[in-house]
């Protein structure tokens, strides 16, 4: 009873320290998404459009857009994120083109006008709305300087893995009509509703912090080279258990001292 | 009944005042202890629950901004679910009434009991002070999904020490109930004589015992990595998310057994009572808490569908969540059977079961729509879940909190109360209940997603609905509570056995003297045998 009493109190007292030092380490995650809800994207930013022809962001951005951040040779999460972004605009009640505009911009610099190409084919093709023109999605290649005010400004922190590929996360992100960020759509799935909504808002230049808080992470995981030296969960499992057979085992077979009233 | 005994309300001790509570050992006063507090945390988590119906009237703004939003409905979840729910009927009514159903002076040990209480009530004001502290109320959600727990700026690692308090409270009443079944049963009560209550409890104590460890563990975890930096769940330091849903989750899941299991065993207490008939299927009821809890361990994942676990995983954790409807089944048919042929009295605390048994199986039905693969990725994460748990959390545990308290109020306080304002109280709670959320249902079906602050407006007259939903059943909620605290000061004296139950609690004085037996019962037959102690039945009016 008192060990039990003194345990929890060591407890205590580790939290108060752990509390207080969570306050004085805060620092910017290498990588991630960063809200910068509110603010504004330089407009001035120089993209290639897959046709060759250059774009500033102000001459696309005379209406709410939605800008996805991919890399093209990508193996893990931009291809469905981009799947889910081709079959929600397919399902959205508003009109491409008319009500908003897609522009999809790699972040590999290396990349080129070429594959966008290619995968905006792939991507149009996929629609199967007839509403909606060639004009109206954007698959954009462009310099180092111009990804990195841009990735910078909407607080996209990102990193090589060291070989051809990038440590990232997913995310879309709804700019309205002057380059404020209007609302950002965290994950690789999203819904016609939310995009619709932040669309909505991004028409009337509102901005909303974001509700749905998933942060899908690309990263190269290989799960046969890769096992914990010290599996933590297993062994912490396995002693808990076997207290729990331990206890159940006093309480069968060893007698009472006197507490029991028969 | 003997009127020269002096009952555990009134009884002297070497403490005064609240003292006398607060430092007192009795698993009675430390039941009503437990009482207080949780009907205090639930006013005010009902209070938020109302201020989030009120912003969802229109899209938009309506009161409040988003941020404002995230912070109640986390604060709605934790203290609902940590200081209300999952402590709730064990705490109260298992701390009351398990010593005196099985013919014991108290529980195993008293004193880690009291402190217990304690760590609770700190536990507890330390979840609510997070939300004082800098950084400004946690907008986590009552799960602490990481990522975002671990970059969210307000203060959750203050939120995840006051889990792990209430945890550490959990576990110990837990060990203490199961030392108390083991120990402390009188001469004659074999385990097949004990009242199904006791059986829900000892199948409770032991999901407390092993399953919350887990989540004590992952809590732990987590402040590490917020305080440290150490990459255990966030990919960008190398961790895993879906690790932390999966180490939450064997926990939170049999949780929900650990709310809903008491509240079972207290159905099987009330029906024989006022059916005053031998409950059907007495061994099929008490394993099958035991099956519930065994079970119910085993899948945990039906929660991680859209997480994107493998397919084999998914379908292999869909099969075992419906087999946790057989025993849940094997309940609910015996209690309709043990009706059949009844001599039914309509007390007040049958009526609460007859509103439970109707809004659990909504729930429990509609549970299995979750459950099944294709319908859940449909239906995750919208107002159709938020539906479903509030059917069988509201609707079916706090449901029968309710009726406990109708069922043992006289016997804890020894006054009866106004049945007919109870019985109007109800049936606010049933119609406002079913307004507010059974709209959840199809609001979700429709595609409203949870958690939003915001929605399109072709939503809009749904939530109207639902909302004024709130409005009916929140009175009926202040009827209960008002009449029950009258009838504390006004209400008529309750004699020894007001319903004519069996169990050994109807055998001692209301309310009972402080070691509960002047003289120790001896247990010859079994705990529903209305007709083979006719002195037990009934008394004349």
């Amino acid at each position: 009873m008192k060990k039990i009493f003194y345990f929890v109190i060591a407890l205590q007292i580790l939290f108060i320290v752990v509390n207080l030092y969570s306050f004085t380490n805060k620092k910017k995650p290498e990588v991630g998404i960063e809200e910068r809800t509110g603010e504004k994207i330089p407009l001035n930013l120089q993209f290639n459009n897959s046709d060759g022809k250059i774009f500033t962001l102000e001459q696309i951005i005379d209406r709410p857009v939605v800008i996805s951040l991919v890399y093209y040779h990508c193996p893990g999460i931009c291809t469905p994120l981009l799947t889910s972004l081709a079959q929600t605009v397919d399902r959205i009640k508003l009109k491409p083109g008319k009500d908003f505009k897609v522009i999809t911009i790699s972040f590999d610099h290396t990349e080129t006008i070429e594959t966008a190409q290619k995968w905006k084919d792939s991507y149009l093709e996929s629609i199967s709305r007839n509403d909606i023109s060639h004009n109206d999605w954007y698959f954009m290649t462009g310099d180092s300087t111009n990804i990195y005010k841009l990735t910078e400004a909407l607080g996209f922190n990102f990193k090589s893995d060291g070989a051809k590929d990038f440590i990232h996360a997913g995310s879309i992100y709804v700019i309205a009509k002057n380059g404020k960020i209007a609302r950002y759509l965290f994950g690789t799935e999203f819904l016609p509703a939310d995009l619709k909504m932040a669309i909505l808002e991004a028409k009337k230049e509102m901005s909303s912090p974001t509700i749905n808080k998933i942060l899908a992470m690309c990263y190269s995981y290989d799960p046969e080279g890769q096992t914990y030296k010290l599996n933590v969960t297993r062994i912490a499992g396995s002693v808990m258990l076997l207290g729990v057979f331990v206890f159940l085992g006093v309480l069968l077979f060893k007698k009472g001292k006197g507490r029991r009233v028969n | 009944m003997n009127n020269e005994y002096v009952s555990f309300l009134k009884v002297k001790t070497k403490y005064k005042g609240i003292f006398s509570w607060i430092f007192s050992t009795d698993h009675k006063r430390i039941g009503i202890l437990y009482m207080i507090g949780m009907l205090t945390f639930f006013s005010i988590a009902v209070g938020i629950g109302v201020l989030m119906k009120l912003e969802m009237l229109t899209p938009g703004k309506t009161l409040y901004g988003p941020e404002m939003y995230n912070a109640l409905f986390t604060l709605h979840g934790v203290i609902m679910i940590f200081l209300f729910i999952i402590p709730g009927i064990p705490a109260i009514f298992g701390n009351f009434f398990l010593p005196i159903q099985i013919g014991a002076a108290d529980v195993s040990f008293p004193r880690l009991n009291l402190f217990s209480w304690w760590l609770f009530i700190i536990g507890s004001f330390m979840a609510i002070a997070s939300l004082f502290f800098s950084g400004g109320p946690v907008d986590v959600g009552w799960t602490f999904y990481v990522p975002y727990s671990l970059r969210s700026t307000t203060n959750v690692t203050f939120a995840l020490s006051a889990v792990l308090v209430l945890g550490f409270s959990s576990i110990l009443t837990g060990l203490n109930f199961i030392t108390t079944i083991h120990r402390m049963r009188v001469k004659g009560m074999t385990f097949f004589k004990m009242p199904l209550f006791v059986w829900a409890l000892y199948s409770t104590g032991w999901i407390q015992v092993i399953a919350t460890p887990v989540v004590g563990i992952t809590i732990i975890l987590t402040m590490v990595e917020r305080t440290f930096g150490v990459g255990i769940f966030d990919p960008a330091l190398g961790g895993d998310p879906i690790l932390y849903q999966h180490l939450f989750w064997i926990y939170s899941h049999p949780a929900v057994y650990i709310m809903i299991l008491p509240a079972m065993g207290i159905v099987s207490e009330i029906i024989p009572t006022f059916a005053q008939r031998t409950i059907f299927g007495y061994k099929a009821i008490a394993f099958s808490s035991l099956a519930i809890a065994f079970v119910g361990y085993f899948v945990w994942a039906h929660h991680m569908f859209t997480t994107g676990i493998s397919d084999t995983a998914r379908m292999v954790f869909s099969l075992l969540t419906f087999l946790v409807a057989i025993p849940s089944g094997v309940k609910i048919f015996n209690w309709v059977a043990t009706l059949y042929k009844g001599s039914i009295t309509l007390g007040v605390p049958l009526l609460y079961v007859m509103a439970f048994i109707f809004l659990f199986s909504i729930g429990g039905l509609t549970g299995l729509v979750l459950g099944s693969l294709a319908t859940n990725v449909q239906t995750h994460d919208t107002y159709f879940v938020v539906a479903h748990f509030h059917y069988v959390m509201f609707g079916g545990t706090a449901i029968i909190l309710f009726a406990g308290m109708h069922y043992w109020f006289p016997k804890m306080f020894g006054k009866m109360y106004n049945e007919k304002a109870a019985k109007i109280a109800l049936v606010f709670i049933f119609v406002g209940f079913n307004v507010l959320y059974f709209t959840m249902f199809i609001l979700g079906y429709m595609g409203m997603p949870r958690r939003y602050w915001d929605y399109l407006p072709e939503y809009q007259y749904l939530h109207i609905i639902s909302t004024i939903g709130s409005w009916i059943l929140v009175p009926g909620l202040i009827i209960m509570f008002v009449n029950l605290l009258i009838s504390l000061k006004k209400g008529k004296p309750a004699s020894m056995n007001p319903w004519g139950g069996v169990t050994l609690e109807w055998t001692v004085p209301s309310p009972p003297p402080l070691e509960n037996f002047d003289k120790l019962p001896v247990i010859t037959n079994g705990p529903y045998e209305f007709a083979q102690k006719p002195e037990n039945l009934k008394e004349e009016k």
